[in-house]
């Protein structure tokens, strides 16, 4: 056997062997840093785990999301019906509330004033569009009569036409059929509303040279106490004065829109009272 | 006397859907959309009656419409007669001339009469009211047919069973054509 006949390659693998604890020893050692051979041993590990724990907490959050989805169904289906319920109870509120702050304008004006004022409800309109009556809730059992005045605060809303034992029809202000005592309010010059369309009247019967402007106030004349005097009845928005003839033509917008009624005012007795006092 | 009886109150049975399908337009429509186009739906037993039935049922039943309608509006009786008359006949014509189906001629008689309604009133108005009617409707004008001949659909076939019920012969369903 030849002394120096020997395998390098087995040598090394052993040197190396025994070389690299004693390595890691004599570095330790030397120093508290860490060693530069196992900062990208480090960096890995760490890369590693954090994709792992990353990859792992996803794995859970997704797995939880779509456990929890089926609560989250569940809960949303409950919380959609509550805001249905919410919704409507808002809508029931809103209206009462609505309703509360008309009525008590009502009350307040009825109140106010020394008429014999009836409340009553509107429950029907008329079946056919050219004809402009509605039937309220109140007839002669509520001491209703034929020709009494209806009005809100905001003004003249027509009269009784036809009365049931608990109905009542009222002739809107705006039907072709209605006609009204009416008095400018700033000049006095009178003449009668009457209605034209569903949202216009005339008040005709005025002399040529009677004293009448845009915007002026027409106002009932309160002579037959079915109304009371000075109660606003509409307002001027045309006049045509012709070249020949006696009168002028007045159109009036009438002070309350008669399409949005829902409670109103019989006058059973309008004890002459003047609005205008 | 059973088949009197079966009569009398096949008449009263669509006098009383007449009624309340007045009332269901007028005060429940009211309620629900406010003054809001509504569906002539007093129309519906009247146009039944005037294409299913003989000519003095269609008469009377076009009276007691009439009655119906001027209690629920502002319109004159007079008024009511001539223009429930005239359409009347305008749907009888409707009938001797289109042989639809059941149905199908039920619905176009609704909507046509609804479209009817207006014209006739605003040229009866010229005869008999001072002052008479002066501007259209025209957007109620285009709705309130389709809404008649929308709720016509379910109310053919109440009408119908109505009739079984009462063992007054209903309507054939017969195909046929526009002549």
């Amino acid at each position: 056997m030849n002394f120096f006949n020997f395998d390098l390659r087995r040598l090394f693998i052993i040197a190396t062997l025994v070389a690299i604890p004693l390595l890691s020893v004599n570095l330790q050692q030397r120093s508290k840093d860490k060693p530069w051979i196992l900062i990208p041993f480090f960096y890995t590990a760490g890369v590693t785990q954090n994709s792992y724990a990353a990859f792992s907490s996803n794995v859970r959050g997704t797995t939880d999301l779509y456990l929890n989805l089926i609560n989250i169904k569940k809960t949303n289906r409950e919380l959609t019906g509550q805001l249905a319920e919410l919704k409507a109870q808002l809508g029931e509120l809103t209206e009462l509330k609505l309703e509360n702050e008309r009525l008590g304008h009502l009350l307040a004006f009825k109140q106010k004033t020394h008429m014999n004022l009836l409340a009553s409800r509107i429950i029907g309109r008329d079946l056919l569009t050219d004809y402009e009556t509605v039937t309220i809730d109140r007839g002669s059992s509520h001491g209703v009569k034929k020709g009494m005045g209806t009005l809100t605060i905001n003004g003249v809303v027509g009269y009784i036409t036809d009365i049931e034992p608990n109905t009542a029809k009222i002739l809107l202000i705006t039907d072709r059929y209605a006609v009204i005592d009416g008095v400018v309010q700033r000049s006095r010059a009178r003449g009668i509303a009457q209605g034209l369309t569903s949202d216009s009247l005339t008040l005709s019967l005025l002399k040529r040279d009677d004293d009448v402007k845009m915007s002026d106030i027409i106002v009932t004349s309160g002579i037959d106490n079915y109304f009371p005097k000075g109660f606003p009845i509409g307002s001027v928005t045309k006049i045509i004065e012709k070249p020949y003839g006696l009168g002028q033509q007045v159109t009036l917008q009438p002070a309350v829109t008669t399409s949005d009624l829902e409670e109103i005012f019989v006058v059973l007795n309008a004890n002459h009272q003047n609005f205008e006092e | 006397m059973r088949e009197i009886g079966l009569l009398l109150s096949n008449y009263l049975l669509f006098t009383i859907m007449s009624c309340l399908l007045a009332a269901m337009q007028s005060s429940l429509w009211l309620h629900i959309f406010g003054f809001s186009p509504a569906p002539n739906l007093w129309l519906l037993v009247f146009n039944y009656w005037t294409l299913y039935r003989s000519p003095a049922e269609a008469v009377i039943m076009s009276y007691i419409s009439t009655l119906i309608l001027v209690s629920m509006s502002g319109i004159p009786l007079q008024m009511g007669f001539a223009v429930n008359l005239s359409l009347l006949g305008s749907i009888y014509m409707l009938r001797d001339r289109v042989l639809w189906s059941g149905v199908n001629s039920y619905i176009l008689a609704c909507g046509l009469s609804s479209v009817l309604l207006p014209i006739y009133t605003f040229v009866w108005s010229w005869v008999f009211e001072t002052p008479p009617l002066s501007d259209f409707h025209l957007f109620d004008i285009a709705l309130r047919p389709l809404l008649t001949a929308a709720f016509a659909l379910p109310l053919y076939y109440l009408f119908c069973f109505v009739d079984q019920f009462t063992q007054k012969e209903a309507p054939k369903e017969t195909e046929s054509e526009l002549i």
